[in-house]
């Protein structure tokens, strides 16, 4: 008999941060798949980052994940989107050679002490009054663990549509999965239905790129990683950009009872932010046409990845419709687009640490949870995994702030609020954003992977090296002046900055909106401190420091009520002044602090204060 | 909804004006702490629901402010619920004015409107329906601000800031759209149209903060406040708009050393007079305090009855600058005495002493009174609403600036959720998703 501390099922981008993170904090842990040559398959666009999502990569790789070495090390053309904006909103993102992606996964989990990986289908949870001691795998062999994490994204129950045919199965080449989800169904799990799509892949010899534009990535390559290099791995290549055409959606139009979407035929509810083709030219008739970028899969594949024209129309529309748009006229498809409804439970239904309230030791992470993206189901895993190794070795929880980290924003919004589409993060969720940028991530997170050891030794040395070199600049700046005379008088009108009546400090310089660390290099300043890890970061603070201490106040503002904790078990029909509206939907989330009572939608702000009414009536009483 | 639970409010719980006593309350877990700043002499061990005699001293120069009995109420057994006093002192307005302002030199801030019953709501002594109507009694002053609050109970006020809520969330989804989706193929909409919707939004907001007022006039009543030298009857004229003697009237200059004021309902109108010592120089001291107070009763005027003479035109005097909303309305007293052709240009002439007149003069106040109604379409109404409407409009303000200086979105959008914050408080309701929802229903985002 077989016995584990933590079992993660799935090997997506959930599982391998989950199984991964456990397995390095010394745990016996288990990864299962039911495909081994597709550990880590970017199923959808072939791109790491984005706004917001570039953020959490960051966040993961501090934390110890994986995922931003991964895209660094496999990635084919970065772009640091919003480049021209302030610092918080700027998102790196990488494009990534899929296969070598998946490569250097396999690799990783393979090769982690601790993780053994399986090709196996978990048909079953053993459940034991609502605790959860192993699985049984699709023979009927049983594995025990102290926890299970299930990251089984798109498969549960998992449908695809090609047209108006319906084939199970979450992705093309990978069947579904049946058991798990009825079997917590029938333990009284509220289960959903999501949809999601993808568009049809390309031969990349079919296209005429000459009459499409080439988009090249940046000079400048900032890695996700604290451990990568500046120096890009592989060569970059670009992508290209073609529209579509009144033509194409008058074919689009005609064809719209083939599909699956318009005809009723799907129930789930698809992702607003990432509608089909099909859904963009009926919702927004008036535009004449729309962006598509085609995206080259990896440097040695064939395949192009037809950005923006996600479709569940049958394959032959599908060359109808893209045959129409400059570079396609003579398309030829490897795979046409296509969509999948499959199950998620409803993620109110999970604790902040991502475990189940309803049975102990297992933990939900990635698409189940009804989210979307490769980054939210990593930052998910990897918090789930972190927290199944607290669980098996009885240490405190580890749970992030929403003024902390997007990844706190993520879990906080999904066990909080819950969600009817797809979730996407976007910099427009995490209230605290000033606060959350790209370049302060270790400032926010060093402490976690230190207390929590996270991290090895001589990374965490690494951390510390960085912060207080930090220090450094900023005692540096705030000690040195420059004074008026004659050189630096000349240094300033040659960079276009007001000459000086008196002396100033450095830090003042660096305020003046045409100064850059960069450029106090003319006065013998940060010659010796890295660009990326230490100076732009501490320029940055200073740059912006009004609208960052004003968020900071905001921030402690949040915290007072977010400090006030619920006692568990709160009965909140005893609370005088809910409305019956709100006592169900306290009920439901159980929130653990009167913060996250009081962002439960439809929960208001009188509700709010008369639970606080209660908590000093009950103090008062003892 | 209010400042700090934990600082200690006071505030005044009878009426303004003159009375044989005031009661001036004091709560919060310091309140001993700072009545004893202001008291030095107070018995050093309290016993709940005990009445204590003793001197209040200005804590700047330890002179005496009033003899009084303090009266102290245990947490727990307080009507807020927490430690409290009531301080019963003399019925001047000097002197609880005085009392108050050493109780916030010692520690304490005035109480925002509804904050006792607010208090004792949030320790559970009555629950939020009674808090709810002790507010609306304390608030009915008037048959107009009675209606006024059912204007407000109808959700007009309501409808008029989700009006700006709805613009707020437009300038958003503009801003959003073009920070989450920016690398994406939508067109946006251009900054000036995004410009005149802020000014629209900062517009309005500065409406109904005006409006708040008007509000306060028709809450508060209207105050007329009379200014004229002395001798020229207007503690007569007072008396006669009381219709009773209020004042003490002699033909010794200067013998209202002290701001006398009542209120009385007139067609339906709440309406505060308030008595000035006579503007002269002076070197008695009292009178010269006197003199200083009516300076302040004229800077909160709604309407100054600027009172000479009829037949006097030694009794004619400047007023200084008033603020633009203030009426001024100037009589002629002592119609009575008139032997020959008038010089003296006056709004209305009256005789304090016959009644002539009078009744044309207060349908003069009157008029202002209603106009300020007409302004009101749905005046703001209570210190609350006030400030979250400042502070929303402080913060759209800010925005603007930033929109005007082509600052990154990120920057613009942090300013108006935040005002956006303190127009849904004022509503009792909270931010949902409407911004991103907006971002989805305006703008085909898709990868």
């Amino acid at each position: 008999m077989e016995n584990f501390d933590v079992i993660v099922i799935g090997a997506g981008h959930a599982g391998i941060e989950a199984s991964l993170v456990a397995s390095r904090l010394g745990l016996s842990t288990l990864l299962l798949t039911n495909n081994l040559s597709r550990i880590g398959y970017m199923s959808c666009n072939p791109s790491i980052g984005g706004l917001a999502k570039g953020h959490m990569v960051k966040e993961i790789d501090i934390l110890g994940g994986e995922m931003g070495i991964a895209a660094d090390k496999n990635c084919i053309q970065f772009r640091r989107l919003n480049a021209s904006r302030g610092p918080a909103v700027r998102g790196s993102r990488a494009q990534c050679d899929k296969d070598r992606y998946c490569d250097y996964m396999r690799e990783r989990v393979q090769s982690c002490e601790n993780l053994s990986v399986r090709e196996l289908e978990a048909r079953e949870l053993i459940i034991d009054k609502s605790v959860c001691r192993g699985i049984v795998t699709s023979d009927g062999t049983k594995i025990f663990s102290k926890t299970v994490v299930l990251c089984a994204g798109t498969f549960m129950n998992a449908v695809m549509h090609f047209g108006l045919k319906q084939v199970p199965g979450g992705r093309i080449g990978d069947q579904a999965t049946i058991g798990i989800s009825n079997q917590l169904s029938s333990l009284g799990f509220k289960v959903s239905r999501l949809k999601t799509g993808t568009p049809a892949r390309a031969l990349k010899s079919s296209i005429d790129f000459s009459k499409t534009k080439a988009q090249v990535g940046d000079d400048r390559f900032i890695p996700f990683s604290f451990r990568s290099t500046s120096k890009m791995n592989l060569p970059q290549v670009p992508c290209f950009i073609t529209y579509t055409n009144e033509k194409t959606h008058e074919i689009i139009r005609k064809n719209l009872d083939k599909s699956p979407m318009f005809c009723g035929v799907i129930q789930g509810v698809g992702p607003r932010y990432c509608p089909s083709i099909e859904d963009k030219v009926t919702r927004f008739a008036d535009k004449l046409n729309h962006q598509s970028f085609l995206e080259p899969e990896g440097l040695d594949s064939e395949l192009i990845y037809i950005q923006g024209m996600s479709t569940s129309l049958p394959e032959p529309v599908q060359y109808d419709f893209l045959r129409t748009m400059p570079g396609l006229e003579c398309v030829k498809l490897v795979r046409a687009g296509y969509a999948v409804e499959y199950d998620f439970f409803e993620p109110t239904q999970l604790l902040p640490t991502l475990e189940t309230k309803g049975v102990t030791g297992l933990f939900f992470a990635g698409q189940i949870n009804g989210t979307s993206g490769y980054e939210e189901a990593a930052a998910q895993g990897l918090m789930a995994g972190i927290n199944a190794a607290m669980k098996c070795r009885e240490n405190e929880p580890v749970i992030l702030g929403r003024d902390q980290a997007y990844i706190g924003v993520l879990i906080d919004d999904l066990v909080t609020k819950g969600t009817k589409e797809p979730y996407r993060m976007m910099t427009s969720r995490a209230e605290h954003r000033l606060v959350l940028r790209e370049d302060n991530v270790l400032d926010r997170l060093f402490k976690v992977s230190l207390d929590n050891g996270l991290v090895a030794d001589d990374l965490l040395r690494d951390y510390e090296r960085v912060l207080s070199a930090r220090d450094l600049v900023r005692r540096e700046l705030q000690d040195r002046s420059v004074v008026p005379s004659p050189e630096t008088q000349k240094i300033l009108s040659e960079l276009n900055s007001p000459v000086l009546q008196k002396p100033l400090k450095f830090k003042e310089l660096l305020r003046r909106d045409e100064f850059s660390c960069l450029k106090l290099r003319a006065f013998g300043f940060g010659a010796n401190y890295d660009f990326d890890k230490v100076l732009e970061p501490v320029e940055i603070e200073i740059k912006y420091e009004g609208y960052i201490e004003r968020q900071r106040r905001l921030v402690e503002q949040a915290k007072a009520i977010d400090n006030i904790l619920l006692p568990q078990g709160l009965d909140f029909e005893r609370i005088h002044g809910l409305s019956r509206e709100e006592r169900e939907k306290l009920k439901k989330v159980a929130p653990r602090s009167l913060g996250q009572a009081s962002r439960i939608s439809g929960v208001n702000p009188s509700a709010v204060q008369a639970i606080m009414v209660h908590l000093k009536a009950a103090e008062r009483a003892t | 909804m209010f400042r700090s639970d934990q600082d200690v409010i006071c505030a005044l719980a009878t009426p303004a004006g003159v009375s044989a006593l005031a009661v001036i309350r004091l709560s919060g877990a310091g309140a001993e702490g700072v009545i004893r700043k202001i008291s030095p002499a107070l018995s050093e061990k309290l016993e709940g629901h005990h009445a204590y005699h003793t001197f209040l001293r200005d804590p700047s120069d330890a002179s005496i402010l009033d003899e009084v009995i303090v009266t102290y109420f245990a947490k727990g057994r307080s009507y807020t619920g927490e430690a409290s006093f009531e301080i019963s002192c003399h019925g001047s307005q000097a002197v609880t004015e005085n009392i108050l302002r050493a109780l916030v030199a010692a520690g304490s801030r005035m109480a925002e409107r509804g904050e006792f019953t607010y208090r004792a709501f949030l320790n559970g002594r009555i629950d939020l329906i009674q808090a709810e109507s002790i507010l609306d009694l304390i608030e009915s002053q008037s048959l107009q601000a009675a209606k006024l609050s059912m204007r407000g109970l109808r959700g007009e006020l309501s409808s008029q800031l989700q009006a700006i809520e709805n613009d707020i969330t437009w300038i958003l989804a503009q801003l959003e759209a073009n920070i989450d989706f920016s690398s994406e193929d939508i067109t946006f909409t251009p900054h000036e149209e995004i410009i005149s919707r802020a000014k629209r939004v900062k517009a309005e907001l500065q409406r109904l903060r005006a409006s708040y007022e008007s509000g306060r006039e028709i809450k508060e009543g209207l105050t007329v406040v009379l200014v004229g030298k002395p001798n020229v009857g207007k503690s007569s004229l007072f008396n006669r708009l009381a219709g009773e003697e209020r004042a003490i009237v002699s033909t010794q200059p200067g013998t209202t050393r002290d701001t006398i004021d009542f209120a009385k309902n007139i067609c339906g109108h709440r309406v505060r007079f308030i008595d000035c010592a006579g503007v002269r120089s002076t070197n008695d001291e009292v009178e010269q305090l006197g003199i200083e107070r009516s300076k302040k009763a004229i800077e909160t005027a709604d309407v100054i009855l600027k009172i000479i003479e009829a037949s006097d035109q030694q009794t004619q005097f400047e007023l200084e600058d008033q603020d633009g909303d203030c009426h001024i309305i100037t009589v002629g007293n002592k119609s009575d005495l008139i032997r020959q052709n008038l010089e003296i240009e006056v709004d209305v002439l009256v005789s304090a002493h016959t009644g002539f007149g009078i009744d044309q003069l207060i349908a003069m106040i009157l008029k202002r009174a209603r106009r300020t109604i007409v302004d009101a379409e749905a005046p703001i109404q209570n210190a609350r609403q006030y400030e979250g409407i400042s502070s929303a409009l402080s913060y759209v303000n800010t925005a603007e600036q930033a929109l005007l200086n082509n600052e990154s979105p990120e920057f613009v959008a942090s300013d108006l959720y935040a005002g956006l914050q303190e127009l849904l408080k004022l509503r009792g309701t909270q931010l949902t998703d409407e911004v991103t929802d907006r971002v989805f229903r305006d703008f085909c985002i898709g990868k």
